[in-house]
């Protein structure tokens, strides 16, 4: 009884009401605008709220939190360039859409789906929040080195065909994934002796390069040929029948997405990942091939990632261990106001859980009122003419890598990136992969050496895969997707025919 | 054509623009003396949003700007143990318009040939504004049950047992050299991120044992998840009254004391002396303020608020204690005593 | 030529992961045969990206024989068209022309980055944008002042005001 209560406390106190719509708006619109990342806007809000209520300044950082990383799609689907590491996923197929002048459908879609995604995992938040903790918590090195792994075997699909480019690509990716001050052995990596190259190749950066400003480059090849302005889709609010249709691939999405996001070693951009693969695996009949505009392309790495959020919670509240970076931040709020995040906190101030997972619930009722509203707002961008576009996309691009770590030499890496990416394109090398090695390169690397290390020889190393149920089961996962994935089965298949 | 005739308006609306920034901006305003300060001073992080670094930063400067009567900008620039930050500040004019938020690890750069700066050499305290203690932690169900168990253990069996570390230089790192130095432990060991990923790597079992700050281990020892052998103190630490001090289990370690995590905030070496005395005075007051104070205490940091000679010898018996040990715990090829760092006594 | 030409993608792709290789064996603190250890994987990295430059190399020289072939038993057009289908992506063909113009844009944009360490940044902003859409054309030059001004405004509230980014 008490429990509901405190959860209804976010709905009934106008204040705590107003805080999360306004976070939650604020989120959105700030989320899609590439290089301001949820992270650095919630370090903000910390300092700002540093004299606040506590449960005010969670209310608002929870509403940034949902709002920021479901804004970040809209970049991804209008510009092709994700607003932050969470929604590259979503640009794969989402962009695709908005090119064949279906970009009212992909956000109504990805709005709806965020929503689903986030309640489910508030729902999982809480209801299964110490039994999630407790299995998150025993995940080892080897697991987390499936789990990148079994993200890397994108590769395939996001190669469109050029497999060997596309594995080159992704190796490349791993290797600019690995510059910089080596985390285990305190060597520095591919740094050519450069102390600005010791923190590494910040992979936002390469984001806003290999999406955005190639991309820039890209389209001014074309630019006298007419927008997809001209042939935008205008379809009304999709029907409940067809909306519906998406629900159970979405459940399975969120689900995977609420225990990645519940790693304390992986965050939104993995969930989103591995929620794309899965779609991709599962999904057998899709309205087009995924990579040329799948709904369930831009529904899978949304649900996932919103549900990654409450994933993220859960050992933040259950055990005062950060999900993910943003995370980290709110362990800081709640130090700040006085209280310990850790194994007691339950016990301390129960009434501070009830109250987040009632904040969480309204922050997605909210983004679903305000995701859906803003559609024909955001709509307006791809009607803009490419020559008044593309400059101001230019400078977001500039600005955004600049404003990640105050770095002018992020800008030129950021110019760097642009100048390859446009050059992959051009000589038809995906670059998506590229990208998938960046963001896993790091996990990868770390993972497998500390499963290493902690293993007594090679034999010993690879025992350790067989050797704990998680572990297990991973790698079964892994190696049925691998065979998948490549040709052997249809091969095999095909000769069998033949013969 | 109509491009030449919008020539002219262009200009005008550039000039207008530029009008209008350099009102908005105060670069305008020139540096000298008595007048300090008269534009934003930029705070630089060394560490990443969320660490405690980050978060003594954050909470700090609102107190100062009332202090001090001007804003406090903070950023972060984490990457590579705070050296890019560090690089960063001292590659600025040295005007005390840029100020620099870091913990220990620059004390080590040297000698782990990270970067060459250093405190001493290149930067003035503003003011060590608090100190925390180390504390060796294993799991409750491990079968250590004091530290003389785990250190007899470590020694009799080497690479045996797995220590988590966050890598080099970081406090797990010192503390291993120093138990290796005094009692020749041997320990397997693995590198996480960072003080949370290794206490995850810990309650997973992934690791036998590590050393975190105490704050970072107190409420899992409260809640009985883990069991805090010793702290690295010559006394009890009043959070944790029922952890002995290593000094009462071990007498010699005494002489590497005091010695701990700190946070600090530094100007550039040749920031004008009458600007510093105006940042010293402003931080003294602001650390002083009991708001800040409970959050110190909150984060489970004491209390020190030490500037001036204070404060650089803190930092030097901090340094020389750390390099030393890695140096005799053949953690780094590089001599302290190539850098001038006495040898502690 | 000819050959030089088929192979260039190929080439670039064993070229770069030579670089890499190399740097693989300057690491400190790392040593390349310990599994443990921080150049280890790179280095198996960097073989799999030079064995695929390779595999490419060789699906270039296979693919240019075929079409070879193909043109000299004067094959129906059904069956090009279907090879080029196999490779993916339609061929993307560009003029001299369209380089030059995408080129000097990106010089523009370096010259914008450079001018923000100098200018104010709105006035660098404002310029660029401007020059841009008169590069690009086909923008009517009160739009061009409108939007240019006003998103350097939206740039200054968002990212100056509200988060506090300075720029140098």
């Amino acid at each position: 009884m008490e429990a509901i209560q405190q959860f209804l406390i976010p709905f009934l106190d106008l204040n705590l009401l107003f805080l999360v719509a306004a976070g939650t708006f604020g989120g959105i619109i700030l989320g899609a605008i590439p290089g301001l990342s949820v992270t650095l806007c919630i370090a903000l809000i910390l300092s700002l709220t540093y004299s606040w209520e506590l449960l005010d300044a969670l209310a608002l950082m929870l509403g940034v939190y949902f709002g920021g990383v479901f804004g970040g799609s809209r970049a991804s689907i209008l510009i092709n360039m994700p607003g932050g590491p969470s929604n590259v996923a979503t640009s794969f197929d989402g962009y695709p859409l908005a090119q064949k002048g279906e970009a009212r459908m992909a956000l109504t879609l990805s709005t709806i789906y965020s929503f689903v995604g986030g309640i489910i995992g508030v729902i999982v938040l809480a209801t299964l929040a110490p039994l999630v903790a407790s299995v998150a918590i025993n995940f080892g090195q080897r697991d987390y080195l499936l789990l990148a792994l079994l993200g890397l075997l994108l590769v395939g699909s996001l190669s469109k065909g050029a497999t060997a480019k596309g594995i080159f690509a992704a190796g490349a990716g791993i290797l600019v994934g690995l510059v910089g001050m080596d985390t285990i052995g305190g060597g520095a990596r591919f740094t050519f002796g450069s102390l600005e190259l010791m923190s590494g190749v910040n992979f936002i950066v390469a984001l806003l390069g290999l999406f955005g400003m190639s991309e820039i480059l890209f389209q001014l090849r074309t630019l006298n040929q007419k927008g997809v302005a001209s042939f935008l889709k205008k379809t009304v609010f999709p029907p409940l029948r067809f909306i519906l249709k998406f629900l159970p691939i979405s459940l399975r999405v969120s689900i995977i997405g609420v225990f990645v996001g519940a790693l304390p070693g992986a965050g939104g951009e993995i969930a989103a990942l591995l929620g794309y693969d899965h779609a991709k695996q599962t999904v057998k009949k899709p309205n087009r091939k995924f990579g040329e505009g799948a709904y369930e392309g831009v529904i899978a790495p949304e649900a996932a990632n919103s549900a990654a959020i409450g994933g993220a919670l859960i050992p933040l509240l259950t055990l005062g261990i950060p999900g993910d970076a943003v995370t980290a931040i709110f362990i800081g709020a709640l130090f700040i106001h006085g209280l310990q995040p850790g194994p007691l906190l339950m016990e301390q101030s129960g009434d501070l859980f009830w109250v987040m997972v009632g904040s969480s619930v309204l922050a997605n009722v909210f983004l679903l009122i305000f995701g859906l509203l803003v559609v024909s707002i955001f709509i307006k961008i791809v009607t803009v003419p490419k020559q008044v576009l593309l400059p101001i996309i230019a400078v977001i691009t500039v600005i955004g890598s600049y404003s990640i770590n105050n770095s002018i030499t992020d800008v030129y890496w950021m110019l760097g990136f642009g100048i390859i990416g446009f050059i992959m394109k051009i000589n038809k090398f995906p670059v998506a992969p590229l990208v998938l090695g960046i963001i896993l390169g790091p996990l990868i690397d770390t993972s497998f050496r500390r499963a290493y290390m902690g293993s007594d020889g090679f034999g010993d190393f690879l025992f350790g895969f067989v050797n704990t149920p998680i572990t297990l089961i991973l790698t079964i996962v892994f190696i049925f997707t691998m065979l998948g994935q490549t040709n052997i089965f249809t091969t095999i298949k095909g000769k069998l025919k033949k013969g | 054509m109509k491009i030449k005739s919008s020539k002219t308006t262009a200009l005008l609306f550039i000039l207008i623009i530029s009008l209008l920034s350099a009102c908005g901006s105060n670069s305008s305003a020139d540096n000298t003396g008595n007048n300090y300060p008269e534009k934003d001073i930029d705070g630089i992080i060394m560490w990443g949003e969320g660490g405690a670094t980050d978060i003594i930063g954050r909470t700090l400067a609102p107190i100062v700007e009332k202090e001090i009567g001007s804003s406090l900008v903070m950023q972060n620039r984490a990457g590579a143990a705070g050296a890019i930050a560090t690089q960063y500040v001292y590659d600025q004019a040295a005007d005390g318009y840029t100020l620099l938020f870091g913990a220990e690890n620059p004390n080590l750069y040297q000698v782990l040939d990270i970067s060459e700066r250093s405190y001493q050499e290149d930067f003035v305290p503003v003011s060590v504004i608090a100190n925390s203690f180390a504390g060796i932690i294993v799991k409750e169900d491990s079968p250590y049950q004091t530290l003389e168990d785990l250190v007899n253990h470590a020694a009799e069996n080497p690479n045996d047992l797995i220590f988590g570390t966050t890598g080099e230089g970081g406090l797990p790192n010192v503390v291993l050299a120093m138990l290796h130095n005094e009692f020749g432990t041997e320990f397997r060991t693995v590198p996480y991120d960072g003080e949370g990923p290794v206490t995850t790597a810990l309650l997973g079992g992934e690791i036998d044992a590590t050393t975190v700050t105490i704050s970072a281990a107190q409420d899992y020892v409260e809640s009985g998840d883990f069991r805090m052998l010793a702290v690295i103190n010559d006394e009890e630490i009043e959070a944790l009254p029922d952890v002995p001090a290593i000094t009462d289990i071990y007498p010699e370690i005494d002489k590497y004391l005091p010695w701990g995590p700190f946070q600090a905030v530094f100007a550039h070496k040749d920031t004008p002396e009458d600007v510093l005395a105006k940042l010293t005075e402003s931080f003294e007051v602001a650390i002083d303020t009991s708001d800040f104070r409970t959050t110190l205490e909150n984060l489970g940091m004491e209390y020190l608020n030490i500037s001036g000679q204070e404060a650089i010898d803190y930092i030097e018996q901090n340094r020389s204690t750390s390099a030393w040990m890695l140096y005799e715990a053949g953690e780094t090829d590089i001599s302290p005593e190539e850098f001038g760092i006495p040898q502690p006594e | 030529m000819q050959t030089l030409k088929a192979m260039a993608p190929g080439l670039t792709m064993i070229i770069v992961g030579l670089v890499f290789l190399s740097q693989t064996f300057v690491m400190e603190r790392a040593s390349l045969f310990d599994p443990a250890g921080g150049s280890f994987l790179p280095a198996l990295i960097t073989i799999v990206m030079i064995i695929t430059g390779v595999i490419v190399i060789i699906q270039d020289q296979v693919k240019k024989k075929a079409k070879t072939s193909m043109m000299e038993t004067t094959a129906e057009e059904n069956l090009e068209n279907e090879a080029q289908h196999a490779d993916g992506a339609e061929d993307i063909q560009m003029t001299w022309k369209q380089y030059a113009f995408i080129f000097i844009y990106f010089v523009l944009t370096i010259l914008y980055v450079l001018s923000i360490s100098i200018l104010p940044f709105s006035v660098a902003t404002c310029l660029f944008l401007i020059i841009s859409m008169i590069y690009l054309r086909g923008v009517s030059w009160k739009t061009n002042i409108l939007v240019s001004i006003g998103s350097v405004i939206v740039f200054y509230l968002v990212f100056t005001r509200l988060f506090h980014i300075i720029f140098p």
